[in-house]
């Protein structure tokens, strides 16, 4: 047991930074994995000789890490809302957290320049957590079969939205809006990297220091009462803090909803339902599940593949 | 701990469950409430742990009120083990008897070393300890229980409040899980218990509560309570009370139904 998890925390730190390697390495123009940390240690010393500097450090890096955000945040948060919703099963689970993307994608396509498109995706997002909240209090008690119901109801919503927008727009932003929908990590910069971090690591970090109460949410309502929980507030508190984080990110990236869905179950496979080590885990396994998939994306063919297929 | 209950009314919408009971239960004694079913146990119980909240009525802990008790404050004293529970995630055994020391910890704290040990005492006390690595969803129905208990016990509580504990249990095993809550009630604990079968109420416990259609019929020592008239009225059923010299105990046998 001890060196099986042993190894398994080993394999958890290493895996995403040897796929973001990959994910650096990997493209139209291949570099091997050496010349990193030249470029690393040229750029801190001020020397820039190499053409190859653009390419990485302002093509290649900021899609890399945004990837790995990405996939940590859709894990961490996937993994997150199957304890807290207690459904293990997968449909109305993505249709869960998609109701936040909606929210985002209706705006960033509406949006023609009135605000930043940031600040009104995440207006929408917001606007769909309290439309979830609130339907799902409508009977009374927030409970977890409420929450998915409301989600559904909301993410149908959204869904309506998004068309109509898609519709009515002009034909020089419809391939906008279908990009951002499949998912458009190539076509993220630092200015993105930069405006969903804060909040998606705020979102993670949140819910990672939560983990024994969601735990405890996931063992049902009646359990954590009895054990002196308040079950709805910390509901709330966990669900909030998820949905900004994937809000954050989904804004900067579109919407890629499989990793959720895979990250988490993969994570329970290799280290079990252990509530300490689930969310850690699905964080590094979200992370690098994404890096490997859009490696694979913009390599196997010679147009770029959206992520989400 | 002295539980009082006065004039407690429970209804679930409009029927009611409860009605009007007042009954005060003195610290360090082992309670079984009988009764059959619908009868209004598990409300009972369900409103002295604070998962139901009384339409009328208050319950006091030691005189205080305990619906003015701060929520952490009243799960360090009073530990509940639901009667159904149906485990969604394969969870290790140990990780859910450690839930139990929730109430102890901090909102963002995960339990440490010494509440893992807490948690394996109480598996042990339970006499389960070999089940703190196997899956909460792979146990048997009778494990489950005991693991659950071990839960409750692993709160450190005063009032233990256990809905049919030995449901789903075997013969020994009842007999077992009633013996380890009489010996946590010689430590000081109080318990109360809902229990379907006579005998083992009457073999355990201090005192046994009657209930009927959300009234409280009669409430007393086992000796005392327990009759072939009360029985009459709580089960609409003739039973026979035989009383054994050695060990002393009274037996409860079913006169059988005229089935033919």
């Amino acid at each position: 047991m001890g060196f099986r998890s042993n190894s398994a925390s080993f394999l958890l730190l290493v895996a995403p930074l040897l796929a973001l390697t990959l994910h650096i390495c990997v493209g139209k123009y291949p570099l091997t994995p050496t010349i990193i940390p030249t470029l690393f240690i040229e750029k801190l010393s001020g020397v820039s000789e190499h053409a190859l500097e653009q390419l990485v450090f302002f093509i290649r890096l900021p899609r890399a890490v945004m990837a790995a955000l990405f996939g940590a945040t859709m894990g961490v948060t996937g993994a997150t809302l199957q304890c807290i919703l207690k459904t293990p099963c997968k449909p109305i689970h993505t249709r869960h957290i998609l109701w936040c993307s909606c929210g985002c994608g209706s705006f960033t396509s509406f949006n023609l320049g009135v605000i930043s498109t940031e600040v009104s995706a995440f207006a929408f997002a917001l606007l769909a957590i309290f439309l979830t909240l609130t339907i799902s209090r409508v009977r009374g008690s927030l409970s977890p079969v409420s929450i998915v119901l409301a989600g559904i109801i909301v993410s149908a919503l959204f869904q309506g939205v998004l068309t109509l927008i898609q519709i009515t727009a002009q034909p020089e932003n419809v391939s906008a809006i279908v990009g951002w929908i499949s998912g458009r990590l190539n076509a993220v910069s630092w200015n993105h990297v930069l405006l969903s971090m804060p909040l998606a690591l705020v979102g993670i970090l949140g819910v990672i220091l939560l983990r024994w109460r969601v735990f405890m949410l996931s063992l049902g309502d009646e359990e954590a009462k009895a054990l002196g929980m308040n079950v709805e507030r910390e509901r709330v508190v966990v669900t909030v803090l998820a949905s900004l984080a994937v809000s954050s990110v989904v804004t900067a990236a579109g919407i890629i909803g499989w990793v959720c869905l895979i990250a988490p179950h993969l994570t329970r496979l290799m280290v079990g339902s252990d509530p300490k080590r689930l969310l850690p885990a699905s964080l590094s396994l979200g992370a690098t599940f994404l890096l490997v998939a859009d490696a694979l994306a913009k390599s196997i063919w010679s147009y770029e593949i959206p992520v989400e297929f | 701990m002295i539980i009082t209950v006065e004039s407690l009314t429970f209804c679930y919408d409009s029927i009611p469950a409860l009605r009007n009971i007042s009954i005060e239960i003195s610290g360090g004694e082992l309670v079984t409430i009988l009764g059959p079913n619908g009868s209004g146990k598990t409300t009972f119980l369900k409103c002295l742990c604070r998962l139901l909240k009384p339409k009328a009525g208050y319950i006091c802990f030691d005189k205080q009120p305990i619906w003015r008790m701060k929520p952490k404050c009243f799960a360090q004293q009073v530990g509940y083990v639901p009667q159904i529970h149906s485990p969604s995630f394969p969870y290790r055994v140990i990780d859910v008897v450690a839930s139990g020391r929730t109430p102890y910890l901090s909102a963002l704290a995960t339990p440490s070393k010494e509440d893992y040990e807490i948690a394996y005492q109480a598996l042990e006390a339970v006499g389960c300890r070999e089940l703190a690595e196997r899956l909460y969803t792979q146990l048997s129905g009778g494990e489950l229980r005991l693991v659950l208990i071990a839960r409750a016990l692993a709160q450190q509580p005063k009032i233990l409040l256990l809905d049919e504990p030995t449901s789903h249990l075997d013969f020994k095993n009842k007999f077992m899980v009633m013996h380890t809550i009489k010996s946590l009630v010689k430590k000081g604990v109080s318990a109360v218990v809902s229990e379907h079968d006579p005998n083992v109420a009457v073999a355990s416990s201090d005192k046994v509560i009657l209930m009927k259609e959300g009234n409280v019929i009669a409430y007393g020592k086992p000796d005392e309570v327990v009759n072939e008239e009360t029985m009459k009225i709580l089960y609409d059923m003739h039973v026979e009370v035989i009383s054994l010299t050695n060990p002393q105990l009274k037996f409860i046998a079913p006169k059988m139904l005229n089935i033919q």
